[in-house]
């Protein structure tokens, strides 16, 4: 078995658990998540409470398969959300080319040269905070890495024999570009978006760490690792459950992403 | 020449563009800065006063080009939280993310190469494997997840630091040192996982190169062929990855200075954003994104100079 295969069944099943686990949040959850047993403050892990207690009393493992479905709702609505903004951008500007590409990419080329925290930091502060915020904030990062691989690909065919037989048919422009030419881009950029979802999920973490992501009292992995900080040396699992769920789930987005993409190339 | 003079006209535009989009996100914003400075229960005369003050009466474009003026003149306005001006603050600070920034550019390399070779040398063995499985998981932990981790395991466990107590380099620059290889080594993990995997990948395109084994039939030996051949190759494929790790070796150390409690740029900025100092948090970004638009068109030209084949191609 070639070795992108491995990764690609591996990536699926990481994933499909915690999709599966955030889901299940939606029914049922061992506990409450804001239900506080005194009695069992900073509990180790056992059979009642699989990832132990917080310093509150609080079941983690409840919250953690909470957060894992806002981190997950963030991520996919923020990474949709920018690939249509990026896939109307990158056609527009691989297929109309002079000025217009000129122009799209100078602006792209200039918010690349953020560091993608900065321009989430830069949102946050300047619209209303909310649970939008984040999603907005979050989508303007990736918006020029997506439309770069959009326009490439519209580049590679505006010009194919199967694209100018078309165009001589009378196919208009939009037609060429939506049914002939975005077809073929879609395997490639499918594997960036798979990618872009764990980026998402990084960058997400990382806000709501801050403060500045997802709002309390929405449980989120982010959050409760910043909780988990100050108990750390009696709690360990409170900070560990969190985080090494961020780590699954970014590690299975990424082997989805990279067995995709040896695919296609392959 | 005209690839220089192409790349300073772009530079140009490009720091242009960054002010004018870091400027409007500011100042598009609804509402009254002054009007947040003093509260609803201000006063009229002394909201038009402070209105005065920043600047904020004149229109959009004079506040642009007196604020663009003035931040290359060295004046970067005052911020509103600590009433000082930003230059003030950025002094030390400044000096602390660089020298954290370095520490972690060192680490970077003194790992990631080694690795890379060791790594693309011992092609489909177990040992490879492990090395990109270690690499596979270096890139998926988040920085404030490892800063915590080390904070932990090093701090409390292993009592190699003190979580919290950190040493101004002015005071005890040993003491700094001991103090910053913690947050370096939590940014530079990410790092050095992606350095390793392309180091490798370049290391393996280089390998059945004509060159290889013509210098295998001189006699030369495996040591002198990986390090001496192969490596000198692979490195110039891997320079533009420097230029691009400035930017997230400053994305790392906003979280990681956050963990540690390290006063510098990164921190500066948190605290901006959460304090919504808009005079402070503009200059900053603009001063950041400044710093890594410079240094990557350094390292563009570094490639001309070290590689005549790109050189030559333009």
């Amino acid at each position: 078995m070639k070795s992108g295969k491995i990764e690609f069944r591996i990536g699926c099943t990481l994933a499909g658990i915690v999709i599966l686990l955030a889901v299940l949040s939606l029914f049922w959850t061992p506990y409450g998540i804001n239900e506080m047993d005194p009695a069992s403050r900073m509990a180790a892990p056992s059979l009642q409470h699989i990832f132990g207690t917080d310093n509150m009393g609080r079941d983690v493992f409840s919250r953690a398969i909470v957060g894992a479905r806002f981190t997950l709702a963030v991520a996919v609505s923020t990474v949709l959300f920018c690939t249509l903004i990026s896939i109307v951008l990158g056609l527009l500007a691989g297929y109309a080319g002079g000025w217009v590409d000129e122009v799209i990419m100078r602006i792209i080329d200039a918010i690349n040269s953020f560091p993608g925290i900065l321009i989430a930091l830069i949102m946050v502060t300047v619209l209303p905070p909310g649970n939008y915020t984040i999603v907005i904030a979050l989508c303007i990062m990736f918006i020029p890495s997506f439309t770069r691989i959009v326009r490439t690909g519209t580049l590679q065919y505006k010009n194919a024999d199967f694209v100018r037989n078309n165009r001589v048919f009378g196919d208009s422009d939009l037609r060429l570009l939506l049914v002939h030419i975005f077809p073929n881009i879609i395997p490639l950029l499918l594997s960036s978006v798979i990618v872009g979802l764990s980026n998402a999920i990084l960058a997400e973490s990382s806000m709501s760490y801050l403060g500045l992501g997802i709002q309390p009292p929405a449980p989120s992995w982010g959050r409760m690792l910043y909780e988990a900080q100050s108990i750390i040396f009696n709690a360990p699992w409170c900070a560990l459950a969190p985080g090494l769920m961020i780590v699954v789930t970014i590690v299975a987005f990424n082997c989805v992403g990279e067995g995709l993409r040896k695919r296609y190339l392959a | 020449m005209r690839y220089l003079i192409r790349k300073a006209v772009i530079l140009i535009l490009t720091m242009f563009l960054i002010s004018l989009m870091t400027f409007l996100a500011f100042h598009i914003i609804p509402g009254d800065p002054a009007q947040l400075i003093l509260g609803t229960s201000a006063s009229a005369e002394k909201l038009e006063l402070l209105r005065h003050q920043l600047g904020t009466d004149l229109p959009l474009w004079q506040q642009y080009t007196s604020w663009i003026f003035g931040f290359f003149r060295g004046d970067f306005g005052t911020s509103i939280r600590y009433s000082m001006p930003v230059k003030t603050l950025l002094g030390d600070r400044i000096v602390v993310t660089a020298l954290l920034g370095l520490m972690v550019i060192v680490l970077t390399l003194v790992v990631s190469i080694p690795l890379g070779v060791y790594a693309a040398s011992r092609r489909n063995t177990a040992a490879e494997q492990v090395v990109n499985f270690l690499t596979m998981i270096g890139i998926s932990i988040p920085g404030f997840f490892l800063s915590i981790i080390f904070m932990w395991v090093f701090g409390l466990v292993l009592h190699l630091f003190t979580p919290g107590s950190y040493v101004s380099y002015q005071q005890d620059f040993g003491a700094f040192l001991r103090f910053m290889i913690f947050p370096a080594l939590a940014i530079a993990v990410p790092e050095i996982a992606i350095l390793t995997k392309y180091i490798r990948t370049a290391m393996l395109d280089e390998m059945d190169k004509d060159y290889v084994r013509t210098a295998r039939g001189k006699g030369a030996s495996h040591r002198t062929i990986l390090y001496g051949h192969i490596l000198r190759n692979a490195i110039v494929a891997v320079i533009p990855l420097i230029g691009m790790m400035i930017g997230s070796i400053f994305s790392g150390s906003i979280i990681v200075e956050q963990v540690f409690g390290v006063p510098g740029i990164g921190r500066l900025l948190i605290s901006s954003v959460t304090g919504r100092d808009f005079p402070l948090t503009q200059t900053l970004v603009m001063y950041i994104a400044l710093i890594i638009v410079i240094t990557n068109f350094i390292v563009d030209i570094l490639i001309q100079v070290i590689d005549p084949r790109i050189r030559l191609s333009n």
